[in-house]
C-alpha cells in the first residue's frame, strides 16, 4: 500500500508514531455493522448502543480515533447467532450425531439404515450438560423441537438409566477449554457401566476440548471444531487476515481494557480470545471488551453471568 | 426486541419474483390510475386482442404488473373483494367481468440458454425448444383449469370429461379414464424428458426421442380450442392471455419462435410480453419473409417512459409507499403513511448551504473563485462589497456575477434590492438567476469550493433520483429506513421523519452500489462501467465550472446508427437495457439551433456518486461521435468536449432557461 495511504498511529503514552495501512473508516465500519445487524443478526442494536460502547474507549492504549476503529473492526467481525441460526445448529448437530453413530459398526451389526436408525433412537437418551437453568437446558428444548424427538428420548436424571440405554448424549452450546464439561461429566457418569457410550453434543468445540474429554471416554460431536483462526489474536486469526499489521495493536488494546474488566482472564476465560455469542447469552471465552458490564463500562453484547451462591436470595430480596 | 409484526422495514421486499399473491395484492398500486392521459388502461391487458409488449428497465415494475394480472393474483383478489369464501360461480363471473384470464410464464435464463450447442444442430435445438415452450404453456394452462375445477368454477362434468379426453389425445396419449391429474402428469413427464436430454447432452451422447413432438402453437392454441368447444364455462367471452416475462432472456432463435405466435394470434388468444428496453434480439418470425412490426402486430408500452414523463409519477410513488407503510403495524398505528412527509416535501438548499458553512474554519474559501474574474489584489475589496454571510448561496451568485464581469458595487446593490423586495430590473434579474436558474448549481459549486459534498434528500429529490424506476425509489427508501432505524429510530418511529443526513447516506450508498454492479453485467460489463464512469466524470466537470456556463448538464446526444462497430452498438443498447442511460422520449436539439437528435441522460440514480444534479434540466447536451463512444467505453476520459477554460467566452453567456423535468 502507498505510504500516503497509511495512518500514523501514536500510542497514548509517548507520542511515538507508527505507520500502518488504514483500517476502514469509522463511517464505513458503522455502515457495515448496520447492514450486518439488519440482515444477519436481526437484533435491535442501534448506533446509539454502539456509541455508548465506543465511549468506553478513552485512548488508554492508542489515539482515541484509532481505538474506536479497532473496536469497530472487532465488532464487524463478531459472529452473532440469532434464534433461527441456533435452531439450524440444533438440526446440524443432530445430523452429525446420527452420521457419526451410524458409522459405529459395533452398535448396528448387520442392520440396514432404517433399522439402525430405529435402534439408535431406542438406545439413546439425551440430557443437558450442567445444571438446570444453564445453557444446556435451554438448548435441549430447541434440540427436541427442531429434530422432532419424542419426549421419551430425554431423561430426567443422568444417573437413572434403564439397562437397554447404550448411548447417553449430553448437550451444551460450547465446549472450548473442555474443563467445565470434563468435571461435570466425570461426576455425573462415573457410575456408568463400561458398555455405555457417552457423547457430548455441542455447537462448537476445539481440538483441546475433544482431547481432554476423550481421556474420560467421552466422544465430542459438534457442528464446528474451532481452531486458531477463530481466536482473535492468534497468528492465523481470520479477523486480521487482511490487516495483520493491526493485530498486535488490537491485542494490546483488548488487553489494556480487558485487564480492568476481567483481570484474571483479560482476553476471555482461559485466554479464549473468541468473538462470538448467541442470542440468549455470550460465552465468557469471548473477549470481555464486548460483554463486560460494570461501573465505567457499557457492553455492546449482553452476557448473563452465572450466580453461584447468594444471588438468588439477594435477587428475591429485592421484591420483599 | 421489536417484533417483526410491529416493526420491519416497509421497503425491505421488492422483488416481485419472490412475492406470493397476497403480497402482490397488498403492495399493488396501478401505475395507470395516476396517469389519465396514458393511452393504456388496465382493462386493455385482458381485452385488447393485439399482443402487448411491456418494456422497462430493471425495477420498473414489469413483473409486479404481469403477476398482478395473472390468474393466481386475480383469484386472490376475487376472494378478497367478496370478503367471504369465493364460490366457483363468483370467481367465474369475476374473471368474465375482467374479460380474460392471464397465464403467467417465466422461464429461467439458464434454462433458456441450455437449448444450444453440444454438437446438436441449431434447427434441432429450435424444434426441441418449440416442443418445450408448448409444454410450458400447456402446463400453465392445465394448472389453471385444474384450479377452476377445484374451486367449482367449472362444474360441467361431461364437458370437463370431453376436454380431458381430447387433451390426452392431443398430447399423444389415449386416456382411458378422464383425469385432470393424469393429464398434468403427462405434461410433466414430457417436460422431464426435455430436462433429462438437456442434462445428459452436456456430458455424453444423448438422443431426444419423445413419444410426440409438439410444433409451434400445437398445444398453446390447441388446448384452448378444445376447452372452448367442450367446457361451457370457458367458452364464454373470455380471452386467453399468455404472459411471458423476461423475454430479453430468450435467444434470437427462441424469440423468432415466439414472435411467430405473436404474429399469428387467433381470436380470443393473445400474448403479453415483459422485457427490458432493447430486449428484442430479432423481429423475425420462423417464416422467412415475415416479421413483427409495432402497431401492426403488437403494441409497445414503455414503463419508464410512462413513469418519467408524467408529473403524477410522484403521486404514484406516494401511493406505492403508503401501501408499504400501512402494512407495518408501527406506522399504521401512528398514522405515518405519507412518504413525502417522512422524507420532507422539499429540499431546503439554503439551509443546507448554511449548515455546510457552519463550523468551517475557512469560511470564505469560496471567495477564492473571484480570482477567475478579478485581480487577486482586489479580492479583499470586492469581498467587502458582496459579502452576505447570512446566506452563502447569495454570496456564490455575487461571485458568479462578478467573475462574469459585473461591477461588484452593482452586484451588491442588486442583492440588497432583491432582499428588500424591490422591483428594479437588476433585482428582477438577480431573482431570476438565483431562484429560477442557478440556485442548485450554486450549491454544487459552493460544496465543490469547500471540498465538501452536496446532500441528496427529500421526497422530490428521491423521486428525481429514481429516474422513473419505481424499484430505485423503493431501494432508496429501504436504505434510508435502514439508516434511520439504526442511527435515529426515535425520530423515525416517534416523529415519522428521517433526517436529510441519513437520506443522503442512503442515496450515496445506492449510487455507489449501482456503479459497482455494472461490471457484473454479462458481456459488456467493463464497457458499461467505463461508459457510466466517464459520463459521470464529464458531467461533474460541468458542475464544477466556476462560470456555470452549462448548468446542470447531465445529458448527451449521439447518432447511434452512425456507429459501425457492432460490439459498441450492442454495448450501447445494453446500457439502455440496464437503464444505465435513458433515452428521452422525443428527439431534441442538443444545442439551440442544431438538428434534432436522440438525447440520452445518465440514470440519475448515479448522481450522488458524481456530485451532479438529480434533475434533468435540458439545455445543453454533450454531443458524441462514434469514435467518442469508443473512447468512452474503453478508457478513462472524464473530460468534457466543451472548453471549460477559466475565461468566459461571449457565446457562452447566453444560455437559455429551460424548465426542469
Amino acid at each position: 500500500m502507498e505510504a500516503s495511504n497509511k495512518d500514523l498511529i501514536s500510542t497514548s503514552g509517548g507520542g511515538e508514531q507508527i505507520s500502518l495501512p488504514p483500517l476502514p473508516s469509522e463511517d464505513e465500519l458503522l455502515a457495515q455493522i448496520m447492514i450486518t445487524v439488519d440482515n444477519v443478526w436481526k437484533t435491535d442494536l442501534s448506533k446509539r448502543d454502539i456509541d455508548k460502547w465506543l465511549s468506553n474507549f478513552t485512548g488508554q492504549a492508542f489515539d482515541l480515533k484509532y481505538e474506536r476503529q479497532i473496536a469497530l473492526w472487532l465488532l464487524v467481525n463478531f459472529v452473532y447467532y440469532n434464534e433461527n441460526e441456533v435452531r439450524h445448529l440444533c438440526r446440524v448437530l443432530y445430523h452429525n450425531f446420527i452420521h457419526q453413530m451410524l458409522q459405529c459398526s459395533l452398535l448396528f451389526q448387520g442392520s440396514d439404515i432404517p433399522d439402525s436408525l430405529e435402534q439408535l433412537e431406542n438406545m439413546t437418551r439425551f440430557y443437558h450438560l450442567g445444571r438446570p437453568g444453564e445453557s444446556g437446558t435451554f438448548i435441549l428444548y430447541y434440540f427436541r423441537q427442531e429434530n422432532r424427538l419424542p419426549l421419551t428420548s430425554f431423561i430426567s436424571h443422568p444417573l437413572r438409566l434403564p439397562e437397554r440405554i447404550k448411548v447417553v448424549a449430553f448437550i451444551d452450546d460450547v465446549t472450548l477449554s473442555g474443563s467445565q464439561a470434563s468435571k461435570y461429566l466425570e461426576r455425573e457418569t462415573r457410575h456408568y457401566d463400561n458398555d455405555k457410550i457417552k457423547v457430548l453434543l455441542t455447537f462448537f468445540s476445539t481440538q483441546e476440548s475433544i482431547r481432554l474429554l476423550r481421556e474420560d471416554s467421552i466422544e465430542v460431536i459438534s457442528c464446528t471444531t474451532l481452531d486458531d483462526r477463530s481466536r482473535c489474536f492468534s497468528g492465523n486469526s481470520s479477523v486480521f487476515y487482511h490487516f495483520p499489521e493491526h493485530l498486535k495493536n488490537a491485542e494490546l488494546m483488548a488487553l489494556t481494557y480487558g485487564r480492568k474488566l476481567y483481570p484474571s482472564d483479560p482476553l476471555g476465560y482461559k485466554n479464549g480470545q473468541y468473538f462470538f455469542g448467541f442470542f440468549y447469552n455470550t460465552p465468557d471465552n469471548t473477549l470481555p471488551i464486548f460483554w463486560a458490564d460494570g461501573p465505567g463500562w457499557t457492553p455492546v453484547i449482553r452476557r448473563y453471568q452465572k450466580i453461584f451462591s447468594g444471588g438468588i436470595e439477594n435477587d428475591i430480596g429485592r421484591f420483599l | 426486541m421489536i417484533s417483526d409484526d410491529f416493526y420491519k422495514n416497509p421497503f425491505s421486499e421488492y422483488n416481485a419474483n419472490v412475492m406470493d399473491s397476497g403480497k402482490i395484492l397488498t403492495y399493488w398500486c396501478s401505475p395507470f390510475t395516476q396517469i389519465p392521459y396514458a393511452a393504456f388502461s388496465e382493462d386493455d391487458v385482458y381485452r385488447d386482442p393485439m399482443p402487448i409488449i411491456f418494456m422497462g428497465g430493471r425495477g420498473t415494475g414489469k413483473t409486479m404488473f404481469l403477476k398482478y394480472c395473472s390468474y393466481a393474483v386475480q383469484r386472490e383478489k376475487a376472494f378478497r373483494e367478496e370478503k367471504t369464501l369465493c364460490t366457483g360461480n363468483l370467481l367465474l363471473s369475476y374473471l368474465q367481468k375482467r374479460g380474460g384470464i392471464c397465464f403467467y410464464i417465466r422461464i429461467d435464463g439458464p434454462a433458456l440458454r441450455s437449448f444450444t450447442g453440444h454438437g446438436v444442430p441449431q434447427e434441432k435445438w429450435d424444434a426441441i425448444f418449440t416442443h418445450f415452450f408448448e409444454l410450458q404453456i400447456a402446463k400453465c394452462y392445465m394448472d389453471v383449469i385444474r384450479d377452476l375445477v377445484q374451486n367449482g368454477a367449472i362444474q360441467d362434468e361431461s364437458g370437463k370429461n370431453d376436454f380431458l379426453r381430447e387433451a390426452a389425445t392431443l398430447l399423444g396419449r389415449a386416456a382411458a379414464t378422464p383425469d385432470i391429474n393424469a393429464i398434468g402428469e403427462i405434461i410433466e413427464g414430457n417436460l422431464e424428458e426435455v430436462t433429462a436430454f438437456r442434462s445428459k447432452i452436456t456430458l455424453m451422447d444423448a438422443s431426444f426421442e419423445p413419444v410426440k413432438v409438439f410444433p409451434s402453437q400445437y398445444l398453446s392454441f390447441g388446448l384452448v380450442d378444445i376447452a372452448r368447444r367442450t367446457i361451457k364455462e370457458v367458452s364464454a367471452n373470455m380471452n386467453i392471455i399468455f404472459m411471458i416475462d423476461e423475454y430479453e432472456n430468450f435467444s434470437e432463435s427462441q424469440q423468432r419462435i415466439v414472435n411467430s405466435c405473436l404474429k399469428f394470434v387467433k381470436p380470443g388468444i393473445t400474448f403479453r410480453l415483459g422485457m427490458r428496453l432493447e430486449g428484442f434480439h430479432t423481429f423475425d418470425t420462423i417464416s422467412d419473409n415475415e416479421f413483427i412490426k409495432e402497431g401492426r402486430d403488437y403494441r409497445r408500452i414503455v414503463f419508464e417512459d410512462i413513469l418519467i414523463k408524467d408529473n403524477d409519477y410522484e403521486q404514484f410513488l406516494i401511493d406505492v409507499a403508503r401501501k408499504r407503510l400501512e402494512s407495518v403495524e408501527m406506522f399504521r398505528n401512528k398514522g405515518i403513511s405519507d412518504i413525502s412527509i417522512i422524507l420532507g416535501k422539499k429540499a431546503d438548499i439554503e439551509k443546507e448551504a448554511i449548515e455546510l458553512m457552519a463550523n468551517r474554519t475557512d469560511r470564505e474559501k469560496h471567495f477564492d473563485l473571484l480570482k477567475y474574474g478579478a485581480a487577486v489584489s482586489s479580492i479583499e475589496e470586492i469581498k467587502d462589497k458582496i459579502r452576505w454571510p447570512q446566506q452563502p448561496l447569495l454570496e456564490m451568485l455575487n461571485i458568479l456575477w462578478v467573475i462574469r464581469g459585473i461591477e461588484p458595487e452593482r452586484v451588491g446593490e442588486s442583492m440588497k434590492e432583491y432582499l428588500e423586495g424591490e422591483k428594479s430590473e437588476d433585482a428582477k434579474k438577480y431573482r431570476m438567476d438565483y431562484v429560477d436558474k442557478y440556485k442548485l448549481s450554486l450549491m454544487f459549486l459552493l460544496a465543490s469550493a469547500h471540498r465538501m459534498n452536496k446532500k441528496y434528500y427529500s421526497f422530490p429529490v428521491f423521486s428525481f433520483l429514481s429516474s422513473g424506476i419505481v424499484g430505485n425509489f423503493i431501494e432508496l427508501c429501504r436504505r434510508a429506513f435502514q439508516y434511520a432505524f439504526f442511527e435515529n429510530r426515535e425520530n423515525l418511529l416517534e416523529q415519522g421523519i428521517i433526517e436529510p443526513e441519513l437520506q443522503n447516506k442512503a442515496a450515496v450508498d445506492l449510487a455507489n452500489t449501482e456503479l459497482q454492479m455494472i461490471p457484473r453485467i454479462p458481456k459488456y460489463g467493463d464497457y458499461l462501467y467505463h461508459f457510466a464512469n466517464n459520463l459521470g466524470n464529464i458531467f461533474r466537470e460541468y458542475h464544477r465550472d466556476v462560470f456555470i456556463r452549462y448548468p446542470e448538464t447531465n445529458q448527451f446526444s449521439i447518432d447511434i446508427a452512425s456507429v459501425s462497430d457492432e460490439k459498441l452498438q450492442k454495448a450501447f443498447n445494453a446500457a439502455i437495457e440496464w437503464s444505465i442511460i435513458q433515452k428521452k422520449a422525443t428527439a431534441q436539439q442538443s444545442t439551440p439551433g442544431s438538428p434534432r437528435k436522440a438525447i440520452y441522460t445518465l440514470n440519475r440514480i448515479f448522481s450522488p456518486a458524481y456530485q451532479i444534479t438529480y434533475r434533468t434540466r435540458g439545455g445543453y447536451s454533450e454531443e458524441f461521435s462514434a469514435s467518442d463512444l469508443s473512447e468512452l467505453m474503453t478508457r478513462d476520459v472524464g473530460k468534457p468536449k466543451k472548453d471549460l477554460g477559466k475565461r468566459m467566452k461571449i457565446e457562452d453567456k447566453d444560455q437559455r432557461d429551460l424548465p426542469f423535468k
